[in-house]
């Protein structure tokens, strides 16, 4: 064999182990998401949807929230009614994932949680071992950084918009909220919720809310945005009762 | 201490109506008579299957009326809720007699929120919401007897 040869084969080795190496990187990447995906079995089972209805009024008529002096007139001014200006809102997380009538449920990808209700709250939590942001901008679902530990899901929100209504008063600056969720037991999951508010409460707010598993699928959504609310006139927010009747009724029935 | 009790009731209810989420925030209940049910029996003209609230409407014989006929609007949870509660879009059909025991509108208008409605064959239909707040309210107020009719 020539050294010409032998040089040539050489390099086609040398080229073939790159390839090798380079194939093999591929291969890891392209196992990378299904890795990651196959991970998530390592997590409890918490499919489908959870309804609450003690994560509500009834809660709060049993445990209302330490509010302070000043908060607590400002609730008392805001009296039972409604806040017109809520009205269409976009949802806002102040500790609670679902209240009078929402359920609620959690999907779950590598790395995050993601929270839903019926009514549109989407609230991501980073599970994938970031830190929270030194001073994260405020929005209406906040920051979440969550961590499993075992099988509960400890979960801190900041950056909350300080508007946002807590206990009838907008909540405040410097909010923190941290929830560990488990299952008590197979259909019943618990959240353990404190919420940290130190404008507008004495002390830290501590709830346990507890989740049963819907047996049917929630296919329907609750919205107040509606084209036609009977009980709300679009623009003013101005609480009615409105009898115009629909346009297709069927004539009165002979008499 | 009354008035100190309605105030605490007031702000209770407004921390019910606000820390739930906005689950109540669409309206307050006061526009209806939370002290009293009335029964009306009818025909049910339209189940209107909307967001945020679902309607009964229903036509309640009147002599007095040209048309003979009273057109009534009964205000009702929402469909997501009463679909929790064994509703569908097709609880009710168009031309059913019920007998209907609802919360009255304050004003005297014909119209309320619905408590309970009870069909010919005597099978008793509870709605979601009214007075107080609770998805459950209607549990407490009793059924009408069936209307006269052949089920």
């Amino acid at each position: 064999m020539s050294a010409r040869a032998t040089r040539l084969g050489r390099s086609t080795a040398v080229l073939l182990s790159v390839l090798a190496v380079l194939g093999a990187s591929a291969q890891s990447a392209g196992d990378a998401p299904s890795a990651a995906y196959a991970s998530l079995a390592k997590l409890p089972d918490w499919s489908g949807w959870w309804g609450s209805g003690q994560a509500g009024p009834d809660e709060l008529r049993m445990q209302p929230p330490p509010l302070k002096p000043a908060a607590r007139d400002a609730a008392r001014a805001a009296g039972p009614d409604a806040d017109p200006l809520r009205y269409c809102r976009p949802m806002q997380f102040t500790g609670s994932n679902g209240g009078f009538t929402e359920a609620i449920e959690f999907l779950f990808t590598p790395g995050r949680v993601t929270v839903t209700n019926e009514r549109g709250l989407l609230r991501r939590i980073y599970a994938d071992g970031r830190a929270m942001p030194a001073a994260p901008d405020a929005t209406n679902t906040g920051v979440s950084i969550g961590r499993w530990e075992g099988q509960t899901l400890v979960v801190e929100t900041t950056g909350i918009n300080p508007l946002a209504s807590y206990g009838g008063v907008p909540i405040g600056k410097n909010v923190r909220i941290t929830e560990r969720m488990s299952l008590k037991d197979p259909g019943t999951l618990q959240i353990d919720v404190v919420t940290e508010a130190p404008d507008v409460l004495t002390q830290p707010d501590r709830r346990t809310r507890l989740y049963k598993r819907v047996a049917k699928t929630m296919a329907n959504e609750i919205t107040f945005c509606t084209e036609y609310d009977r009980s709300i006139e679009p623009g003013s927010g101005k609480q009615r009762f409105d009898l115009t009747p629909p346009a297709d009724l069927p004539p009165p029935p002979p008499r | 201490m009354a008035i100190s009790r309605c105030v605490s009731r007031a702000i209770v209810a407004a921390l019910g109506c606000v820390a739930a989420g906005g689950a109540l925030a669409h309206h307050s209940y006061a526009m209806f008579d939370a002290a009293r049910t009335v029964t009306v029996t009818g025909t049910v003209a339209k189940l209107e299957w909307t967001n945020p609230h679902v309607f009964i409407w229903l036509y309640v014989p009147n002599a007095a009326r040209d048309n003979g006929f009273d057109l009534y609007a009964f205000e009702n949870g929402s469909p997501n809720v009463l679909l929790k509660r064994g509703w569908s879009k097709e609880t009710f059909a168009v031309g059913e007699k019920l007998s209907i025991a609802y919360w009255p509108l304050t004003d005297g208008r014909t119209g309320g929120h619905l408590a309970v409605a009870t069909r010919v064959d005597g099978s008793v239909i509870r709605a979601a919401g009214g007075p107080g707040g609770s998805v459950d309210a209607s549990d407490a107020v009793a059924a009408p007897a069936a209307p006269a009719g052949k089920p």
